[in-house]
């Protein structure tokens, strides 16, 4: 089985506003300088949009952004 | 497991390249002297570490300046009473009575204690060395060999009478000769003088060292290739020092290594250690009576007033090298060796970028040590290779394509077809001052015959800074090809970078507008105003005498007084926004912002905007001297959003009231209302008011945004160029309310 590099939890709920249902936990995958982790990330089942809170984003996102981009 | 995209299963290669070779390190790093000794450690023959037991004595550390003593020669009893102290000498301080050294030496041996090495963490080697003679000489050379593990066999006297024979007491003998607890040296009787015995003898050993005072004995007798004969030495450490050396070429030979590799500094001579005159002028003068005198008050006072010789010319007065807690040698090797990590993480890189290319260290070390260039090929080496991070100037590169591209522009004064000069205020005096930039052209306009063009960019400072050669090379090429449209007019630049851009790198040539306004006088208008000002003298300038005098000359002619900085001229250290600091390392900029205007209640005067800029958000009271001529500029120091608005604005301004012609500002249709806290925070995160319209710009048209049930905030992002952005906000009925904003460079896909 494929490790999973993060997992969120939907607190409260997340609706996607255009397609009007909730965000579901569904795989998705953060790509950066030829690079890719396979994570769990809010998604909208319809339109697919994906959500990445703030503090994945500025927490280990941006730490491995920094590590990839000084290898 | 870190797994590649799937479209993007491509072998990978790793280029590498040295900003510069081995050679040219070893060189370098040869330029910056810190690590040689101070003058008293040189100029003793033995090289005792004479600092360090200073140090050690100022604390009362008595049982380590014993130590200290015993490793650069094991009878510290014998030192203690018998070494003529050439250290004094080499002391910094004779002018104000170099340290008492030798009577510390011997307040060492009366309070402190030896604590004797054990036997088995000594060396042990398996081969036997002899020691023909009965003096100091031969008693050197039997404790050297045994203490690099040799079993010694000593011929001639006994070392107990030897040290009672060089003027010891015998408590003072005893002491000494512990040393050779841990030794393996034996007396062995007289020294076989006949020739027969001695082939015999030297034929036992490994090595033979023989004292001076033997020679007779053996002159005509031809020795071979073990045998070391000693060398005469008039003064008794000079004695100790030939002893060493012979042991040593003894030792080599033993070993079957080169004997002269790594010996150029033995026995004394004159270290290229720099001691700053204002650390000699704050010492203290010579005033114990320790002569003879061990009382144990004096000597810590007197070993206090050590000053701790060392070099530490360029790190005093620059905030990156203090930040990283490293000197100019230490960080060439870092550099080196973080170019030569193929697979690895290159942990130099965020050193490299946040050294500020300012300059000053290369003014500072006596030696003339330019890290920043180091920093900067280094920097061109790793934009060649890919191996850039992307992030570091980023930001700062597309906001100078800004600047060259929407707030570009470059126009003859109405009414002339070619003009006699073009005035270049540069991109940050556009964005931190338009106001000041505005009245400036307008004075020139008015006061200069001939006609004065304008030419709005940058003019590729940033792009050089950032180490990317072919961005720059288009950047420079886009100014030369706008000032020859415009007839090659005389340059007329307001920042020194500029300048310095423009005569090293084009044929443009320039003149600074201190020097126009120096030649034409001040406005008739201008009231004179008094005040004093410490100058700070921009990077752009530095090395240029004729610039720093002009603007000294242009500040004094406005009424006010020049007050020089502990670090003006050549060694003023950056503002923090040189070599892009203020991108890629912002909170060691905000360190070099505060060193320099340490003192918020003083005024500050400097000749760059970006100074200037940096100043006025440490808190100091900052101007321009553009500012002492036209007016003070009221307005805060702009954020990153400002900025750009202000060379739009500028631009706009200008072609409007003096070109007559309307320029259609950008306008969204929507409002988005953002608070100052959240604008700062934006700042933090170089995210612009901008990048936020075009998100909500992007969600009109896709309709995408997720609504957080828990709090009613909605989200949505937008990618534009490498980065996506992500808003959170509340959709009111007079626009959007900014709650939120964050980046990030990775993409997502599901």
């Amino acid at each position: 089985m494929e490790k999973v590099y993060y997992s969120t939890d939907i607190k409260g709920g997340l609706i996607c506003r255009k397609c009007k249902v909730p965000l579901e936990k569904s795989p998705a995958r953060f790509s950066y300088m030829g690079n890719a982790f396979p994570v769990e990330l809010p998604v909208c089942p319809k339109c697919k949009f994906v959500y990445v809170p703030e503090e994945l984003a500025l927490g280990r996102v941006l730490s491995v952004e920094k590590s990839l981009e000084d290898k | 497991m870190i797994m590649r995209p799937s479209e993007k299963k491509e072998k990978k290669f790793y280029h590498m390249k040295q900003a510069f070779d081995q050679k040219e390190l070893h060189e370098r790093e040869g330029i910056c002297t810190r690590l040689e000794p101070p003058g008293c450690q040189a100029g003793c023959p033995i090289h005792v570490d004479v600092r360090a037991l200073m140090e050690a004595v100022s604390k009362e550390e008595y049982d380590k300046g014993y130590a200290i003593i015993k490793s650069a020669f094991p009878f510290v009893n014998l030192i203690a009473q018998k070494c003529g102290a050439p250290c004094l000498g080499g002391c910094v301080l004779k002018d104000k009575g170099s340290i008492q050294i030798n009577t510390i030496e011997k307040a060492c041996v009366a309070y402190g204690r030896d604590k004797p090495k054990s036997k088995f963490l000594l060396a042990r080697k398996n081969k036997k060395a002899a020691v023909f003679g009965a003096d100091l000489f031969a008693l050197a050379c039997c404790a050297e060999l045994g203490e690099k593990g040799y079993e010694v066999h000593l011929y001639g006297a006994d070392p107990h009478h030897i040290l009672l024979a060089l003027g010891l007491s015998e408590a003072e003998v005893m002491a000494d000769m512990a040393v050779f607890d841990s030794l393996r040296v034996n007396f062995m009787g007289d020294v076989p003088i006949k020739e027969e015995l001695l082939n015999q003898k030297i034929a036992e050993y490994a090595a033979v060292c023989i004292s001076y005072d033997m020679c007779v004995f053996f002159q005509d007798v031809e020795l071979p290739e073990s045998v070391f004969v000693g060398k005469a030495a008039a003064a008794f450490i000079d004695t100790i020092c030939a002893a060493k050396s012979l042991s040593l070429d003894a030792d080599r030979f033993m070993q079957g290594v080169q004997t002269e590799q790594g010996r150029q500094h033995e026995g004394a001579y004159e270290t290229a250690l720099y001691v700053s005159p204002n650390e000699i002028r704050g010492a203290k003068v010579y005033e114990n009576a320790l002569d003879g005198v061990l009382d144990q008050k004096a000597v810590i006072k007197e070993a206090a007033r050590c000053i701790q010789c060392e070099c530490t010319e360029c790190i005093k007065g620059c905030a990156f090298l203090k930040h990283y807690k490293s000197d100019p040698r230490k960080t060439i090797r870092e550099i080196y060796n973080n170019a030569s990590i193929v697979m690895g993480d290159h942990h130099a890189n965020h050193m490299i970028n946040s050294c500020s290319e300012c300059g000053q260290c290369a003014y500072t070390c006596p030696n003339g040590f330019d890290l920043s260039e180091i920093c900067r090929r280094a920097r061109q080496a790793m934009v060649e290779t890919g191996k850039m991070p992307p992030s570091a100037h980023e930001f700062a590169l597309l906001d100078m394509s800004f600047s060259n591209r929407e707030a570009f522009l470059a126009l003859p004064q109405p009414g002339f077809e070619t003009c006699k000069y073009a005035f270049f205020p540069g991109c940050q005096a556009m964005a931190i001052a338009p106001a000041i930039i505005e009245l400036t052209y307008r004075d020139l306009c008015e006061r200069l015959e001939g006609g004065v063009a304008l030419v709005l960019g940058c003019c590729g400072a940033i792009a050089d800074w950032a180490g990317n050669g072919a961005f720059f090379d288009d950047t420079v090429a886009k100014i030369v090809d706008a000032w020859e449209v415009l007839k090659k007019p005389e340059m007329i630049v307001s920042c020194p970078s500029c300048m310095k851009v423009f005569s090293q790198y084009t044929n443009i040539g320039a003149t600074g507008i201190w020097d126009v306004l120096n030649e034409i006088g001040l406005p008739e208008d201008m009231k004179l105003e008094s005040g004093d000002f410490i100058i700070h003298d921009s990077c752009g300038a530095r090395g240029n005498e004729k610039i720093q005098d002009a603007v000294r000359q242009l500040i004094r002619a406005t009424g006010r007084e020049v007050e020089e900085a502990a670090y003006t001229r050549d060694e003023t250290p950056c503002c923090g926004y040189g070599g892009l600091t203020a991108y890629a390392n912002p909170e060691l900029a905000v360190k070099m912002s505060e060193f320099f205007v340490e003192d918020t209640r003083k005024s500050y005067v400097s000749y760059c905007m970006a100074c200037k800029d940096r100043f006025s958000k440490a808190g100091a009271d900052s101007m321009h001297i553009l500012e002492l001529v036209y007016g003070r500029d009221e307005t805060k120091p702009p954020n990153l959003s400002e900025r750009r608005n202000n060379r739009l604005q500028l631009k706009a301004n200008l072609l409007k009231t003096i070109w007559g012609e309307e320029v259609k500002m950008k306008a969204y249709d929507f409002n988005v209302h953002v608070d100052e806290a959240l604008m700062q925070q934006m700042d933090e995160r170089m995210i612009l008011i901008d990048d936020i319209y075009q998100v909500f710009e992007s969600m009109r048209e896709s309709g995408n945004a997720v609504l957080e049930v828990e709090t009613g905030f909605l989200s949505t992002s937008a990618r534009i160029g490498n980065v996506t952005f992500w808003v959170k906000y509340q959709e009111t009925a007079d626009g959007y309310h900014l709650i939120g904003a964050y980046s990030h460079r990775m993409t997502v896909e599901v």
